[in-house]
């Protein structure tokens, strides 16, 4: 299927990717990235293996946390880095290799032409990808939670592959600093009545990525940070 | 009077007066300096005259006057931990919003460092040596 950004779409998005000691697949990563779209943003969250030396050889702006703050912090100074640096558009990009970017294109192309502020890949549509039981089971759950708390019908709350309008991104305040962002920023595209749409996309479960992944018992901990998040919001 | 009550009440006149002082130096603000004073004095009256501490449980309905402060200091330990938490997420999100900033400046910066040090358009090369 041919690719439907334009060159001056591509031209225009920043792909922001956090990343904490991810040396070993970032660079990777970021040449993938940068073989169709130029503008890469990699956030690094105060590694100490080097990541932010192999993300500058491969090509990406770098910026750079001074100590860990956590995924959702690293996301939010990566969109307003990418909103000073004049980004049309801003897509959010996991560092740990298991997006493709191949898919780039049609998650941005309905936030280019105007269909929607906010596009969401989801796993859980036409792409099947290749999900371990109990993480399906419990992302399942997450789904459920979200649609009983934001009231957005989406099919998959923790998925890292976002684009977004800059209107979109200018909205967005990400508070939760740690993994309970992927659920605060559906509760913010609800809060502000930003138009959304799902993008199917796959996701490549490598070991590396299992390894890098949330624990099933994390479940819990972002479970407790989001619901702090929302009190003391 | 034993040396205990003589000694608590000291301490916890102490502690009263301390925070008064605080408060007229304007180190304390006026209401919480009021609720920690109250309590420091309250604290100094149940050392001297215990029965009180028994006339007010049996006003609220509990038996003994050490049962109510044991209940009191539970009550007082959570609203503790509670502020204590507050205070650390409020310290938490400004120590995220220091290292934003920090970290996009630097990368501003680094970014027209490099643009000004590039070869614009028209620029004539060094002579070679």
């Amino acid at each position: 299927m041919a690719d439907p950004a334009t060159p001056e779409t591509r031209a225009s998005t920043v792909i922001v990717i956090p990343a904490y000691n991810e040396g070993a697949t970032i660079g990777d990563v970021v040449e993938e990235v940068r073989r169709d779209w130029p503008r890469v943003v990699v956030v690094d969250d105060g590694s100490t293996d080097g990541t932010a030396a192999a993300a500058r050889a491969a090509g990406a702006e770098v910026v750079s946390h001074a100590v860990n703050r956590g995924q959702g912090a690293a996301l939010q100074t990566g969109l307003d880095f990418g909103l000073r640096a004049g980004a049309r558009y801003l897509v959010t990009f996991d560092a740990d290799g298991q997006h493709v970017s191949e898919e780039l294109g049609r998650l941005v192309e309905p936030v280019a032409t105007g269909r929607c502020d906010v596009a969401l890949g989801s796993r859980f549509l036409e792409a099947e990808s290749e999900i371990p039981a109990v993480r399906r089971l419990l992302l399942k759950g997450a789904v459920l939670f979200t649609r009983a708390v934001s009231g957005l019908r989406v099919t998959d709350t923790h998925n890292g592959l976002r684009a977004m309008s800059r209107a979109a991104a200018e909205r967005i305040d990400l508070r939760a600093d740690r993994m309970a962002h992927a659920s605060e920023i559906l509760d913010q595209i609800a809060e502000h009545g930003l138009r959304y749409a799902e993008v199917p996309v796959h996701v490549r479960y490598t070991r590396h990525s299992r390894a890098k992944g949330q624990r099933t018992l994390d479940a819990f901990r972002v479970l407790l940070d989001y619901l702090l998040t929302r009190v003391f919001r | 009077m034993n040396a205990f009550q003589i000694l608590g009440i000291l301490l916890s006149g102490c502690f009263a007066l301390l925070i008064v002082l605080g408060v007229f130096r304007r180190r304390i603000r006026p209401l919480p300096g009021a609720a920690w004073t109250s309590l420091w004095v309250a604290a100094g009256v149940a050392i001297a005259r215990p029965q009180l501490t028994v006339v007010v449980a049996q006003a609220l309905g509990i038996q003994r006057g050490a049962d109510l402060i044991f209940y009191v200091a539970i009550l007082a330990m959570f609203v503790g931990f509670f502020l204590t938490y507050v205070r650390l997420r409020r310290l938490d999100e400004g120590l995220t919003a220091v290292v934003r900033r920090l970290a996009v400046a630097e990368a501003r910066h680094r970014i027209e460092e490099t643009a000004q040090h590039e070869p614009r358009p028209g620029d004539r090369a060094a002579p070679a040596d």
